[in-house]
């Protein structure tokens, strides 16, 4: 290989690498914003899944990385491939910046030959980090971000409580039922065990029309059966309360009508559709109404007392609407304790409900029409004048020519003339006359 | 490799250009850029105007040229009343072999190298009629074409001052100008110089560096210099700038250089090259000399001559603009 040879062969070389940076550079500039695109489409669907199901399995993670990388570097490849610089356009951009007269592209073709490689050969050009590894940096803090990014524990349980009212008061008047030892566990877990049904619906069923429907249903039917749980007990308590307290002076048929009240509430309590207390229940089986005697003071009263104490339970419970807001006209109630709610005025009523008249009917200033008051009217559509319509007055004169034009003997001048003047007006187009005004200012 | 400059050819031609070089500026002290200028253009076969004060050395340029390069010279003193008839010369009524017929006397015009003084003060007609005999080297009197002597070059001269009863050249004979040069002022020392070595009434000596067919084998090798394609398209994007749209420097341009001042340039760069013994134009050749060749050739406006541009402002100006190679850079690397 003689030296000709190896100087073609060098500035091969430093072309080929010169183009290889330019394409290079073409394929990163192309990448950079697709990489960040898919950075922030990876952050989302990464806070998504951990949103949704806790954690993201690593596997996944790192698979999904890997072909979302591949599929923005093959796309950032086909985009940037047009503008890809060729080792011909890199020698010439080499013998450009290294001033070597086009030497180069004249040895190419073979008219001249292969000037010696110099020590140091610069293509001119170096690289613009920030723009290359910005984007990088950045789809690497979005994956980061969306994987280090801490979710609260008790936002994620906020939105997995967030359910129909209904359901939650249901659970709390089975809590105190069977806090207040009222019903059996038994009876509790059967009652819970329907509210379970519905919970176990689709999250996004929970409020379709069937889910509040049926929600709605099972808390009134069970608000009915506390309700009647109440009176039972409160019947029981005060017929027992009555045979206590007047037994000697009540007349014998009266008497018969407390002791029948009493059979008929323990009997109700037995078959109602709650299942009370196992223990509340024998001892209400073992008493016998018409010798209350044989029970002690002590006992009468704690027996007495419970029966009170469930009843006012079961009332408390049936008389409380549910929660704050949960009613129709409660939102208002609770904007109005927090001094949110606007205060009425004349016109807020409606055709079924106050409060408030219709203005210009009974206040002191609403029948003040401004009636005396004149406006001046103008119209500035002309394109509507009618004929004899003054449209505008203005003071001018009338420009008079006043050049002499009295005969005069020949070869006399009278007027100087204003040929200048003609040449400003008729030959100069308005662009000539601003420039040569800029130029005389 | 064929048709092309060897590079025996081209060290022979530089040297004689050296000598050449160096012949004119004992001549012309202090203008070493016009003369390297005004050999590339004789080279490049390329006519050329010279504006400048009087008694700057123009015309003493010019017949230094004439005598170093062996070559007759004639001289035309452009006036108003000059006639065409008499650069061309005319048809004169004479006796031959008994019979009046008309003989071509050829005018002054048939030499190889015209110094054309003051052409601006001559008529259009009589301007116009340098117009053939510039592009096509022949003149057509009475319907006869006569060949003008090879080599042929007009080098006219014109005084930017005294512009009363002057025509200015019309933009057709404008083109036919390879390069328009402007003589510039001496220098105080250079000033010095020619009065210590010259004396008035008294021309310079200058031997004869080249003979006729060494300067004939010397425009044959400058057209042999290899042109590269992307000279060639740096050229066509330099001459397209210049045209008013194509390019933020050409704004106040009226009209822009032709394709005759394209292949101007591309001659004058090999020319170039060929005087600094190179076998190759390049982009160097055109930036060096796309003002001297597209300066007379880019007409302005009349809001850019108010505002005081010149055509020399717009060329500086694209040459700035167009890069060198057609080429889009990656926002991700930066020019170091």
């Amino acid at each position: 290989m003689n030296d000709q040879s190896q100087c073609a062969a060098a500035w091969g070389r430093l072309a080929s690498r010169t183009a290889r940076k330019v394409n290079l550079a073409w394929f990163a500039q192309s990448a950079g914003p697709a990489l960040l695109i898919a950075g922030a489409a990876g952050f989302a669907g990464i806070v998504w899944w951990r949103s949704r199901f806790g954690t993201v399995p690593s596997f996944a993670l790192i698979a999904g990385l890997v072909i979302a990388l591949v599929g923005v570097l093959g796309a950032g490849f086909l985009v940037a491939r047009g503008r890809f610089l060729s080792a011909a356009d890199a020698m010439v951009r080499l013998e450009s910046e290294l001033r070597l007269h086009n030497a180069l592209s004249a040895a190419t073709a073979r008219r001249a030959p292969w000037p010696q490689v110099p020590a140091r050969v610069a293509d001119g050009w170096q690289w613009h980090w920030p723009r290359v590894i910005a984007p990088l940096i950045g789809a690497a803090a979005f994956i980061a971000l969306a994987w280090w990014l801490p979710l609260s524990p008790d936002a994620q349980a906020l939105i997995a409580r967030v359910e129909p009212q209904a359901w939650a008061q249901m659970d709390a008047w089975l809590d105190k039922l069977q806090e207040e030892k009222i019903v059996t566990p038994e009876e509790k877990e059967e009652q819970a065990a329907r509210i379970r049904d519905l919970r176990a619906e689709p999250p996004e069923k929970w409020f379709s029309h069937e889910s509040l429907n049926a929600g709605d249903t099972l808390k009134q039917q069970l608000q009915r059966d506390i309700q009647n749980l109440g009176r039972q007990f409160d019947q029981a308590a005060r017929s027992l309360n009555a045979l206590d307290s007047y037994a000697d002076q009540l007349s014998p048929a009266a008497k018969d009508k407390l002791l029948k009240d009493f059979d008929e509430a323990v009997a109700d309590l037995k078959t109602g559709a709650l299942d009370i207390d196992p223990s509340l229940l024998k001892k209400l089986g073992q008493i016998d109404p018409k010798d209350l005697k044989s029970l002690s003071p002590g006992e009468l009263k704690e027996l007495r007392d419970a029966l009170k104490k469930n009843s006012g339970s079961c009332k408390g419970m049936c008389e409380n609407p549910g929660f704050l807001g949960d009613g129709e006209g409660e939102d208002d109630e609770m904007a109005g304790a927090m001094g949110l709610l606007k205060k009425p005025t004349p016109g807020d009523g409606g055709i079924d409900r106050g409060p408030g008249t219709a203005p210009l009917t009974l206040s002191d200033e609403e029948n003040r029409f401004d009636t005396n008051k004149n406006e001046p009217a103008s119209n500035p559509d002309l394109s509507r004048a009618q004929l004899g319509t003054v449209l505008g007055m203005k003071d001018g004169k009338h420009e008079v020519d006043k050049s002499p034009v009295s005969p005069s003997a020949a070869g006399a001048v009278q007027n100087t003339g204003d040929g200048g003047a003609q040449v400003w007006r008729e030959s100069l187009t308005p662009a000539e006359k601003a420039v040569l005004k800029k130029a005389f200012k | 490799m064929e048709n092309h400059a060897s590079e025996t050819d081209i060290a022979s031609a530089s040297e004689s250009i050296r000598k050449l070089r160096g012949a004119l500026n004992e001549v012309l002290f202090g203008q070493e850029e016009l003369v390297d200028l005004v050999i590339c253009g004789v080279v490049a076969r390329g006519h050329v105007l010279l504006e400048g004060l009087p008694g700057l050395g123009k015309t003493e340029l010019v017949k230094g040229l004439a005598k170093a390069l062996s070559l007759t010279s004639r001289r035309v003193q452009f006036t108003p009343d000059l006639l065409p008839g008499d650069i061309t010369g005319n048809p004169v009524l004479q006796e031959v072999d008994g019979r009046r017929e008309f003989v071509f006397q050829p005018g002054p015009i048939f030499t190889n190298l015209l110094l054309a003084d003051e052409i601006n003060r001559a008529s259009p007609k009589t301007q116009s009629a340098l117009l053939e005999a510039m592009q096509e080297r022949r003149v057509t009197v009475l319907g006869h074409t006569h060949i003008l002597p090879e080599p042929f070059f007009v080098l006219a001269t014109q005084n930017p001052i005294e512009l009363e009863g002057t025509y200015p050249l019309p933009e057709a004979q404008v083109d036919r100008f390879l390069f328009k040069l402007d003589v510039p002022r001496n220098s105080a020392a250079t000033l010095a110089r020619i009065v210590s070595h010259r004396e008035l009434g008294v021309e310079p000596d200058v031997p004869s560096i080249l003979s006729r067919e060494d300067f004939a084998a010397l425009q044959q090798t400058a057209r042999r210099i290899f042109l590269p394609e992307v000279v060639a398209d740096y050229i066509a994007r330099v001459v397209d700038a210049t045209h008013p749209g194509q390019s933020a420097a050409a704004q106040g341009a009226r009209f822009g250089a032709s394709p005759r001042a394209a292949l101007s340039l591309a001659s004058a760069a090999k020319a170039r090259a060929l005087m600094h013994g190179r076998p190759n134009a390049s982009f160097e050749d055109v930036q060096a000399l796309a003002l001297a060749v597209l300066n007379h050739r880019v007409l302005l406006d009349y809001s850019a001559r108010i505002d005081g541009r010149t055509s020399a402002d717009l060329v500086r100006a694209v040459l700035q603009e167009v890069p060198r190679q057609s080429l889009e850079q990656p926002k991700t690397l930066k020019e170091s």
